[in-house]
């Protein structure tokens, strides 16, 4: 994850709660980010990308 | 305090030809000393390659190449683009460095990103952000 203005670089790795993958983040400044999610397929890796608006920001637990 | 000293081969770059990115990891309180890294997820090195607008994304892992790391790249259009060097120094916590390249050529218009974008579909496989958690987002891959 990207933030489109400050170009702050999050590297998160997804874990795997009861059957799901999560991405645990901790957003510490609002803003847009760009997100990629590669994932290896059949030993083909694919990349995917979307944009996400953080509006509000949560104390949250971190990992 | 941990550094990724950056250099290229040839030294000028052009958009669309190969250009060999060479890193070296150093620690600035130890001159002339290349930094000794541990893998994080099976590589030494992980570069992620954006360009200014984020409108494009590459993720290599530069091999070892004597004291360096170094990666063939073609820069698919000019302007800015900002180089994320992740590594693990042995026996150290993990850090990203950030490197500014600018690719001479015409500037690329500034991409707007005015709203959510939670659904891709590559290969015939969609993935879903469920965004309701921000810290704890759910992917859905089917």
């Amino acid at each position: 994850m990207i933030d489109t203005q400050t170009k702050e670089y999050l590297h998160v790795h997804p874990m795997v709660h009861q059957d799901k993958l999560v991405l645990h983040t901790a957003f510490t400044v609002k803003g847009t980010y760009r997100v990629w999610v590669q994932f290896l397929l059949k030993e083909l890796l694919l990349t995917t990308d979307f944009v996400l608006h953080v509006t509000e920001l949560s104390a949250g637990h971190h990992h | 305090m941990i550094d990724v000293l950056l250099n290229f081969e040839p030294p000028f770059i052009k958009v669309q030809e190969t250009v060999r990115l060479l890193l070296t990891p150093i620690n600035q309180e130890v001159s002339n000393v290349t930094l000794a890294l541990e893998e994080m997820h099976t590589k030494d090195v992980h570069l992620i390659v954006v360009s200014d607008n984020l409108s494009f994304f590459a993720h290599e892992h530069p091999q070892k190449a004597g004291k360096d790391y170094a990666v063939d790249f073609s820069f698919p259009f000019g302007g800015k683009f900002f180089l994320y060097c992740d590594v693990k120094p042995l026996n150290g916590s993990p850090v990203v460095i950030r490197r500014t390249v600018d690719v001479a050529s015409d500037i690329q218009e500034a991409q707007r990103y005015h709203q959510d974008v939670l659904n891709a579909t590559v290969d015939n496989v969609a993935v879903q952000l469920d965004v309701q958690d921000l810290n704890a987002i759910q992917v859905t891959i089917k």
